[in-house]
């Protein structure tokens, strides 16, 4: 079983969206790429995201990611900050330990194309 | 360069080259195709179209409903296709004919017309209304479809609006004119009667949010319901007398004004604040499990959607009817 349908698939994906969106929100390392006019899609771009770190099904392939993140600019600072809010909101839905580490792991394993390195 | 195939009523096709990042509807009029059309920015739903076979952009489904989408319908004005695609009228939105029962001032801007029963609805919603084929405007559905046996839309006069200005001199008592609707889903759907409600708009913001909030007493919610009302001066806060019987008569309901250019008087006057995002956070800093309902200009929702999701009320739990002004 994958992470994703362990912690409970999309429901998990829905539970973890607002909390997830709020966090970049407020957080002034990243929060410029993520305050757009249209918050309705930058939900819908944030849940397709969080699928995707939680394992779960996405068409993305790396060179998807690295075209998604192209021109950003996205340095160390910006994927930690992501990051840090990623683990953060696992912490406040109680997810275990173990699944954050795994979820973590697919984080690291898109980094160099997210930074487009 | 992009291809469109028109099928027009009688299947034939008329053949149109798009410009570069032509709509569907720009295209289809510059090449003397007669479609309908009202606002141009996707929101009164005139100019809606079907796509039967084709994939439609999705930038030109925003508003409509989940089947529709389906379906293949989408807003012509909003679709600037990349691959040749074949569309044609929809008769999903049919006009229905009403007449005028009633027009009276609300307040120097805003004229209220009363029209008689043609749709059903729920409060909240909008409608498009025809002045003749070719001016429509479209505004929100201030009545109720069982307490009240006519149709109530409040009508901001602009100093150059030929919609506005013509309801405001030429339109009569006893006028036919066309509806279409309704749309939008920015209506009362609360399965938890004691959640706590929170209404927010600026001007005529005031005439969804009003329905919304009657609409729910009318059904018996018992939880909190706060409505927030902001204008620029105190000249552009109308409707006090209906708000007041409606806290009058439901003590869960309660309203309170944020007037911009506050005058002396006023600023004594207990409940008033020149803020109204201030006004918004003092009153309900913790908007967890709450739901939200907000209405006025693109700037506002826009503004007042951010604070209210940072003050923890989940996305799905903010519904917003967003004015847009209409291109010259
Ligand atoms: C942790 C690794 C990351 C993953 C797995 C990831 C994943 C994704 C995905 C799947 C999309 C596409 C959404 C869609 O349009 O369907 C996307 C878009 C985006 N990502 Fe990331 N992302 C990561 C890190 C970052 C970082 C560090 C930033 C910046 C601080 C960032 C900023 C953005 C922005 C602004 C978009 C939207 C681009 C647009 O508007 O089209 N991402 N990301």
């Amino acid at each position: 079983m994958s992470v994703y349908e362990a912690i409970g698939g999309e429901a998990a994906v829905n539970a973890a969206v607002d909390v997830f969106y709020r966090k970049v929100l407020l957080d002034e390392r990243i929060s410029e790429f993520f305050d757009t006019v249209d918050m309705e899609e930058q939900h819908r771009k944030q849940k397709a995201f969080l699928t995707m770190a939680f394992g779960g099904p996405n068409a993305y392939t790396g060179k998807d990611m690295r075209e998604a993140h192209a021109g950003m600019n996205l340095t160390e600072e910006h994927f930690t900050a992501v990051a840090e809010a990623l683990v953060g909101t696992l912490n406040d839905l109680e997810v275990p330990q173990n699944y954050i580490d795994e979820i973590v792991g697919i984080a690291l394993s898109v980094k160099d194309d997210v930074l487009n390195v | 360069m992009t291809q469109l195939y028109f099928k027009g009523e009688s299947s034939e096709i008329t053949k149109v080259q798009l410009a570069e990042g032509e709509t569907v509807l720009n295209g289809l009029l510059r090449n003397g195709v007669d479609v309908p059309y009202g606002c141009r920015t996707g929101v009164c739903q005139s100019c809606i179209m079907v796509s039967p076979n084709n994939e439609v952009p999705r930038t030109a489904q925003k508003g409509l409903r989940e089947v529709q989408k389906q379906q293949g319908y989408f807003l012509s004005c909003c679709c600037q296709p990349k691959e040749p695609m074949v569309v044609s009228l929809s008769d999903y939105f049919k006009k229905e004919s009403t007449t005028v029962l009633g027009k009276e001032f609300l307040s120097d801007t805003v004229v209220r017309i009363r029209l008689s029963k043609a749709i059903c609805y729920r409060p909240g919603q909008y409608a498009t209304l025809w002045k003749n084929a070719q001016i429509a405007r479209t505004y929100s559905l201030v009545s109720h479809p069982t307490a009240d046996n006519f149709l109530e839309f409040h009508v901001r006069v602009y100093p150059d609006g030929v919609f506005s200005n013509w309801v405001k001199d030429g339109m009569q008592i006893g006028d036919s004119l066309e509806i279409q609707g309704p749309m939008g889903d920015c209506y009362y759907t609360v399965e938890d009667k004691d959640q706590t409600m929170l209404l927010s708009g600026l001007g005529t913001g005031l005439a969804p949010l009003f329905g919304v909030a009657r609409d729910a007493l009318i059904q018996g919610h018992r939880g909190r319901i706060l409505m927030l009302l902001g204008a620029r001066t105190q000249e552009g806060v109308y409707y006090e007398k209906e708000l007041a019987d409606l806290q009058q008569r439901y003590p869960n309901f309660e309203v309170r004004f944020s007037v911009r250019e506050m005058a002396p008087e006023f600023q004594a006057r207990a409940g008033y604040s020149s803020d109204i995002y201030t006004l918004a956070k003092m009153l309900m800093p913790d908007l967890s499990n709450c739901k939200v309902f907000l209405a006025g200009g693109a700037s506002f929702v826009r503004k007042m959607k951010r604070q209210c999701f940072l003050a923890k009320a989940n996305m799905g739990d903010i519904a917003a009817d967003t004015f847009l002004s209409f291109p010259k």
